[in-house]
């Protein structure tokens, strides 16, 4: 028994998609619920250009259509469609032979103090503070792809490690290391002139 | 309604981007791809990781059974030390295969659903756990024997324990025959005994032996009249003629328990042990060293014996 559409903004993610199975116009409320989500984000992975982004999200969301059966629902909806934007923004720059140059950091101040201080690493104090926005985006993108990810699910999108595992599809352990390491390389890259406290 | 319409209270958050997806799901008549492609998929690839396992079940099995054939084998007949045996002897194959099938269990698990969930350590140890314990229950189920004799017997260039170890004891001028007894035979009639010239032995190259017995037990006598195949140990006194110091069975003919391997392994030991003690009573009187060596007397002076423990 399909549900009326007009209730299917109170579904969950889950059974939307499942609702999308059986009626194919629910699909809209996947997009509705994600479209700026994953704008974001895929600008956060260095998709800056507007009409790249709006390809790049068409083709996100079509292949979020496409592969609905594949959903598993052991795992939260929005870590399937993150990895499924992860993998099309990845297969973006391959195919642009391009990789991301900078971040969009502008949209995300509230990011800058992103870490609580819990007085354990020095890189951890930096991220106790106020930083200029365009001394961390310049940091961020030195950093290897694999720590740049980890940190921009966790702190910008602000995923919990195991949303994130989901998403990069790698151990919950090499999530914290990942995470560990990138913001020891980010505290090294951020000299402590750049950092008002 | 018409297929992908949308409705009021989304149409009121419609923006471009979700028009043109719409447009094209329509346009194209797009469809999600049938759960059973993925299921399919999800399946052969645990299948390739269940063959991998099996293959390590099999690697391991044939292991198994050629390291406990190694435990018991009488190496101090064939080599210097076990050292240089079990060089010679290891399963290399069969370990590589069990590596390879294990490391190619790490790419396939990870292509699992929740497969990237697991380290690499994770994956390697379960893929050996379940190599090894599949390994040991073919093991006992003695499949690690079938299988390599099967290839052994099928694949040229493989070294099955049994090719070697026929390789090994089918060596006359090194005091090694492996064969049966040819006459007389059990169902000799008696009258014919006198006609036989002698207890004749064929070797595995089907060369016709006489030989000598007079150091042997009377359950070594009982092992050569058996009509099966056996391993002799000795020494060739002239062409053609050989003098026996000890009768082994043929190992090889079937997955024979460990406990008959050990026991073999045993009687082996004592015969060789009961020679050396010949020998140390001899040299104990150096004057009465004799020359040449009684035929009684020529198993305690094999080569071998100095590798006896």
């Amino acid at each position: 028994m399909l549900e009326p559409l007009t209730q299917v903004h109170t579904l969950s993610d889950a059974d939307v998609a499942a609702a999308t199975l059986r009626d194919s116009r629910a699909f809209a409320e996947v997009v509705v619920r994600y479209e700026e989500k994953l704008t974001r984000y895929i600008r956060r992975l260095g998709v800056r250009n507007v009409e790249d982004g709006e390809d790049v999200l068409q083709e996100i969301f079509i292949k979020v259509y496409k592969n609905l059966n594949a959903y598993d629902s052991s795992l939260a909806f929005s870590s399937w469609i993150y990895r499924i934007a992860h993998n099309e923004a990845i297969s973006f720059y391959r195919k642009q032979a391009v990789r991301p140059e900078g971040h969009q950091l502008t949209d995300s101040t509230d990011v800058l103090t992103w870490l609580p201080d819990d007085g354990m690493a020095p890189a951890d104090r930096l991220f106790d503070v106020t930083v200029n926005a365009q001394v961390v985006q310049g940091a961020l993108a030195t950093l290897d792809p694999k720590y740049r990810d980890a940190l921009i699910l966790r702190y910008f999108e602000h995923k919990e490690y195991d949303e994130i595992s989901d998403i990069l599809k790698i151990p919950i352990g090499s999530v914290g290391t990942l995470i560990h390491r990138g913001k020891q390389q980010l505290g090294q890259h951020i000299s402590p002139q750049h950092v008002a406290i | 309604m018409q297929p992908h319409e949308i409705s009021p209270d989304i149409a009121a958050k419609t923006t471009p981007t979700l028009s043109a997806i719409l447009a094209r799901i329509e346009s194209e008549q797009l469809q999600p791809t049938p759960r059973y492609t993925f299921l399919l998929r999800e399946w052969s690839v645990w299948g390739l990781w269940g063959l991998t396992v099996a293959v390590g079940a099999l690697a391991v099995a044939v292991t198994m059974y050629e390291a406990m054939s190694m435990q018991y084998a009488l190496y101090e007949a064939t080599h210097h030390n076990f050292g240089t045996f079990v060089v010679d002897a290891l399963p290399y194959v069969w370990v590589f295969i069990l590596l390879l099938m294990t490391l190619a269990a790490v790419p396939g698990i990870r292509h699992t659903k929740r497969g990237y969930r697991y380290g690499a350590v994770t994956i390697i140890g379960s893929s050996l756990l379940c190599s090894f314990g599949g390994g040991a229950f073919l093991h006992v189920l003695g499949m690690g024997y079938v299988l390599d004799t099967v290839l052994g017997q099928q694949i040229n260039r493989y070294q099955s324990m049994e090719k070697m170890e026929l390789a090994q004891w089918q060596s006359p001028e090194q005091g090694r025959l492996i064969g049966m007894l040819v006459a007389p035979r059990a169902d000799t009639p008696e009258t014919d005994l006198d006609v036989v010239p002698g207890l004749q032995f064929q070797d595995q190259s089907g060369v016709l032996w006489l030989i000598t017995d007079s150091e042997l037990t009377a359950r070594e006598m009982a092992l050569l009249s058996s009509e099966r195949r056996v391993r002799l140990l000795g020494t060739s006194t002239s062409p053609g003629n050989f003098h026996i110091c000890g009768v082994f069975p043929w190992m090889y003919d079937h997955a024979m328990p460990w406990a008959d391997m050990k026991q073999q392994r045993e009687q082996f030991e004592s015969r060789m042990r009961a020679h050396k003690q010949m020998m140390q009573d001899t040299l104990r009187t150096p004057d009465s060293y004799p020359s040449p060596i009684p035929t009684n007397q020529l198993c305690a002076h094999l080569e071998m014996m100095g590798r006896m423990r």
